[in-house]
């Protein structure tokens, strides 16, 4: 009888157009080797900065460390469609973990293709935008911060590869999907559109099998949420794993920190 | 003319003073409303007719309810707001203490150290303080290393 092969799995991150990112994605993957010690992890980033000697200290400890194509801050969903494993935990970089379940992620695929977290109506006042209309899908769904998904699966990674090609063309005006006639030019900047649209709206992926996150808000819960004196959470999230600090940082890195 | 008295409550302990919505629907139709402070006593001394007519459209005890329930609406959004204010500042305090962390594995000699056991109390630390005491730990232990190393 063949057996067939273990599914590998491991996180991906990436960190592409300031150091500062390679700062951050270096705390996160610290910090899931802090709470899962086997873990395998991959970096992507440019080529110029594997390349810098002073970037070195950036690259331990990782699995692999692979160069994007190109520079842009959307390079993620390249990554993503890179990824060297067959389950993969995708975090953004400015992401920390802080729970030991972060080693059973894995275990939540189940027989989903995607599972991903889910942008509620409750939480929209934390999102520069999140909706344009009054229909149950007027508005962003799913956040684009973290993934956990089967890159082992053909049509998976082409939606990764398509997130990234179609939101490019999207976010320089070059194209408008049918399913966005009503959306408000702004939404065109942000990825979370592109990742709605493949997910409600093109045909291609209708096939995909997807859920979000059982205890959804615990897989990436954004620092604007708040955190209580008590030590509690807020929308009903008990003992985060993922803390997502995106929301009041400095993206670009000319302000604050990351 | 038709004049409606809306929840009235109390303006003071001795409940001869109320302030109160009223609504007005006009002859030719049209409707205004406002909101009306209701003394009892006119300035004659006389019981005015506009408190007769709140009366009328409230009982005491329904005045009571209004003036318990604004109170309690008021209590209540005092609260919400201190809570909020106090969670923005709490969460303001961890963004700040996760940049300073950042900041802190960017010193060279903790940058460089391959001590795991400390780097990971550093970044578990719930303060500053905390957070402060790990870094002199380790830098410490660089130095001391440094020293033995040129011994």
């Amino acid at each position: 009888m063949k057996q067939s092969k273990p599914l590998s799995k491991g996180f991906i991150t990436v960190a592409t157009k300031r150091k500062q990112f390679l700062v951050g994605a270096d705390n996160l993957k610290e910090s899931i080797l802090d709470h899962y010690e086997d873990a395998k992890i991959t970096l992507f980033t440019e080529q110029r900065f594997i390349d810098d000697p002073e970037c070195q200290h950036f690259f331990r400890d990782y699995d692999q460390v692979i160069a994007t194509p190109s520079d842009t801050n959307r390079e993620k969903m390249w990554g993503m469609a890179n990824s060297p494993y067959d389950i993969t935990f995708y975090m953004d970089a400015d992401i920390e973990i802080v729970h030991e379940d972060v080693a059973t992620v894995f275990d939540r695929i189940e027989d989903n293709d995607m599972v991903w977290v889910e942008l509620k109506k409750e939480t929209a006042k934390h999102f520069t935008e999140w909706g344009w209309g009054t229909g149950p899908l007027d508005h962003l769904t799913h956040c684009g911060g973290i993934c956990l998904y089967r890159s082992d699966k053909t049509l998976v990674k082409e939606f990764m590869q398509d997130w990234y090609d179609i939101h490019m063309l999207m976010r320089n005006g070059e194209h408008k999907p049918v399913g966005c006639e009503n959306v408000p030019k702004s939404f065109f900047q942000w990825d979370q559109l592109t990742l709605w649209h493949l997910l409600w709206h093109n045909e291609k992926y209708k096939s995909l099998k997807w859920k979000y996150f059982d205890d959804n808000y615990r897989w990436n819960y954004y620092s604007s949420f708040g955190f209580n004196k008590d030590g509690t959470h807020n929308y009903g999230v008990v003992d985060p794993v993922v803390i997502h600090y995106s929301s009041w940082m400095d993206k670009f890195g000319d302000k604050g920190y990351l | 003319m038709k004049k409606e008295w809306k929840h009235p409550f109390w303006e003071t302990a001795a409940k001869d003073r109320v302030t109160v919505r009223l609504n007005i629907t006009h002859t030719d139709g049209s409707f205004t409303t406002t909101v009306a402070r209701v003394s009892k006593y006119d300035d004659n001394g006389k019981v005015s007719s506009d408190w007769e007519e709140v009366l009328e459209q409230n009982t005491l005890e329904q005045i009571d309810k209004f003036t318990e329930d604004r109170l309690e609406r008021h209590r209540q959004r005092r609260e919400g707001e201190i809570k909020r204010q106090e969670e923005k500042n709490e969460s303001k305090r961890l963004e700040d203490l996760f940049n300073t962390k950042l900041q802190t594995f960017e010193i060279p000699e903790i940058k460089e150290s391959t001590n795991r056991k400390l780097k990971s109390k550093i970044r578990k630390s719930k303060n500053v303080v905390e957070l402060n005491a790990y870094a002199t730990i380790l830098l410490m232990e660089s130095m001391n290393e440094a020293e033995q190393t040129s011994e």
